[in-house]
């Protein structure tokens, strides 16, 4: 009884052309178990409006796929009820939106999907203002998690969204953005002319580039250094200069890498970058 | 007899009356199935729809039926499979464009974007742009031998990688369009003849888009390409010639004796003349150039207002990491590919999500 009972309901909300051909194939005791399985009387007014056939193939599935639907149906239910109980709450919305639009008679469904929704909902209303609050006062990082974990609750959320585009700006011009005319090397510390020197010495004991005269050789050095490879930068620069000796672009650019390269080894670390105005090796990977 | 049956099921198997439902099962209509636009042909999918909202729909294969040819029935593009693989969790290295699905079995099928921003309830897509400049041999960390590119690009297509354009990153950061998951974009700097003879061939080998960004200075000198080649390249589809400055000066360094006035239009005349002079000379292969590469990966203020005079759409730094749909556009990160780079080094550059925690 409680298999038939799945197997017909697996037939509300579906289309016609396989309703009929299901029908077709029934017998009269099928269908009066079918009525009896039915757990209300509801005028035939409420019936979900069939879907227009409009690309309806000649052949199709029957009892089998009745089945399949049923099976398919069950997972979904798991689905959604194990991401609800888990505060998945974009999934389970999604694993109830799946439900009611193949059942969109069964109560539960929609009782579940909207409390959900207003699960989101309440959540939402609570992280936003939160997350707004720090992007004010200028806490990126934490306003960009709480942006985010609204996000991952609805992905729809224009405000949020618009909110943590607004919060990588403001990131880029602290971290990138340069100002209008950096010509000079600033924070030199004392004693960096040694250091820079030792430096320079230990970039030298590795296989040097070979010197091409490559007029973009400058250039690539300063992205090896801004991508944190600074003895490379340094070998490059020195390469370079031996063949094209009075580049005065790359030797303040060596000058200005030596010099980072010395506050970072007072710093102990090789991942710090240090706020030179030449230039900005080694940014921050977000 | 039989839609007297259809209605007696759906009236009859459940309990209140009925509120509708969010998504109306009637409203959308099917979207217009579009031609395949990729070089294969898929059989027609010929299953059935079971039921339908605004934001899904639920289909039933028949037999012979493939992920691309539902997605190009429903969604009107059949290089939009793994929007439907991905929400039947269907694994992407299993979401090939011919996958074939059981017949019988139902299936999702997703109508509208609902997240076309990528973040998802644990982590968040990004999109790496690994960044290339000359191809060939030499003890340079910023060249890169031919044969480890083509490891690269071969390790990519068999991993379900997508090289995706460039430019398909305005609509993801826009927040209109979805990316397929696994999406990098290839991008090369400066315009080495080094490109042509090394990087096109193997990129057009496993068809794989990349956007060139070459200084017009460099053009025709010894190492630089010339008009002849970035015309083939262009016109193939597949390279996109965009801007990398006039004379490849850092821009937000101001040259001794240069004041503010000549220093801000020298800059507008760097971003504007490449421009210019690309889509003149390069207009047979209806080059548009809307995108630009910072030299030295900078940009400043000054810069950037420049940039937005000028039209430009997409700006590309040196700034590691990926980009989530976030990322401001004409600050975008960018992923360098060094010489030296091994292939378990190369994978590790390619962080196509992250968790929530760390935007």
């Amino acid at each position: 009884m409680r298999r038939h009972g799945l197997s017909m309901r697996s037939a509300a909300g579906v289309r016609p052309t396989l309703v009929a051909r299901f029908a077709s194939g029934c017998s009269v005791m099928m269908l009066s178990l079918a009525l009896l399985g039915c757990a209300g009387n509801r005028p035939a007014a409420e019936a979900p409006k069939p879907i227009a056939p409009t690309d309806a193939p000649s052949t199709g599935p029957g009892a089998e796929a009745l089945a399949a639907i049923d099976q398919f149906e069950r997972r979904q239910r798991e689905r959604a009820e194990l991401a609800t109980r888990q505060g998945r709450l974009a999934d389970a919305l999604q694993g109830w939106d799946v439900l009611t639009t193949l059942r969109p008679q069964r109560a539960e469904y929609r009782t579940a999907h909207t409390d959900v929704q207003k699960q989101i909902q309440a959540q939402i209303a609570e992280r936003l203002p939160k997350a707004q609050a720090a992007h004010k006062r200028g806490e990126l990082d934490s306003a960009a998690q709480q942006y985010m974990a609204v996000l991952a609750l609805n992905p729809e959320q224009e405000m949020a969204a618009d909110g943590l585009r607004a919060v990588e700006r403001d990131r880029n011009k602290r971290n990138y953005v340069g100002k209008l005319a950096r010509n000079t090397l600033v924070r030199r510390q004392p004693g960096d002319a040694d250091t820079a020197k030792s430096n320079g010495k230990a970039a030298a004991s590795k296989p040097a580039p070979k010197a091409t005269g490559d007029r973009n050789e400058v250039e690539h050095a300063a992205m090896l250094a801004a991508q944190g490879e600074l003895d490379d930068a340094i070998a490059l620069l020195q390469a370079h200069l031996a063949v094209q000796r009075n580049d005065v672009e790359a030797k303040r650019l060596l000058a200005d890498l030596q010099a980072q390269k010395a506050e970072r080894s007072q710093q102990g670390g090789r991942d710090t970058p240090a706020p030179t105005a030449g230039v900005k090796p080694s940014r921050p990977a977000p | 007899m039989a839609t007297m049956l259809g209605v007696v099921l759906g009236a009859g198997c459940s309990s209140p009356a009925p509120a509708p439902p969010a998504a109306s099962p009637t409203a959308a209509p099917s979207p217009p199935a579009a031609p395949y636009d990729g070089p294969e042909a898929f059989p027609l999918a010929g299953g059935e729809v079971i039921a339908r909202s605004e934001r899904l729909l639920i289909y039933l294969p028949r037999a012979g039926d493939q992920l691309a040819a539902v997605a190009a029935r429903f969604l009107g593009r059949a290089d939009r499979h793994w929007q439907i693989a991905e929400a039947n969790g269907i694994p992407l290295a299993q979401a090939g464009n011919a996958t074939p699905l059981v017949a019988g079995q139902p299936i999702i099928v997703p109508l509208t974007s609902g997240n076309s921003i990528g973040v998802h309830s644990t982590a968040f897509q990004t999109v790496p742009i690994l960044c290339y400049h000359r191809f060939g041999t030499g003890n340079n960390k910023m060249i890169m031998a031919p044969g480890n590119f083509a490891a690269q690009l071969e390790w990519l297509a068999r991993n379900n990688y997508q090289v995706i354009r460039l430019s398909q990153l305005s609509a993801f950061l826009a927040g209109r369009e979805a990316l397929p998951p696994r999406s990098v974009v290839i991008t090369i700097d400066d315009g080495y003849e080094s490109v042509y003879r090394h990087a096109f061939p193997l990129l057009k080998k496993h068809g794989f888009p990349a956007t060139l960004f070459v200084y017009t200075d460099f053009i025709g000198s010894n190492d630089g390409l010339s008009w002849a080649q970035l015309q083939d390249m262009a016109g193939s589809g597949l390279v996109d010639i965009q801007a990398h400055s006039k004379s490849h000066r850092n821009l937000v360094e101001r040259n001794p004796g240069e004041t503010d006035e000549r220093y801000r239009q020298n800059i507008e005349t760097e971003l504007r003349a490449p421009r210019e002079l690309l889509e003149r000379r390069l207009a047979q292969a209806k080059v548009q150039v809307r995108h630009f590469a910072y030299p030295f990966g900078d940009a400043s203020d000054v810069v950037l207002d420049a940039m937005a005079r000028q039209q430009y759409q997409l700006g590309v730094t040196v700034n590691p990491g990926g980009n989530g749909f976030y990322a401001q556009p004409t600050m975008l990160r960018r992923t360098m590919i060094f010489g030296d780079l091994d292939l378990e080094g190369f994978k590790t550059k390619l962080q196509t999500s992250r968790s929530l925690s760390a935007p």
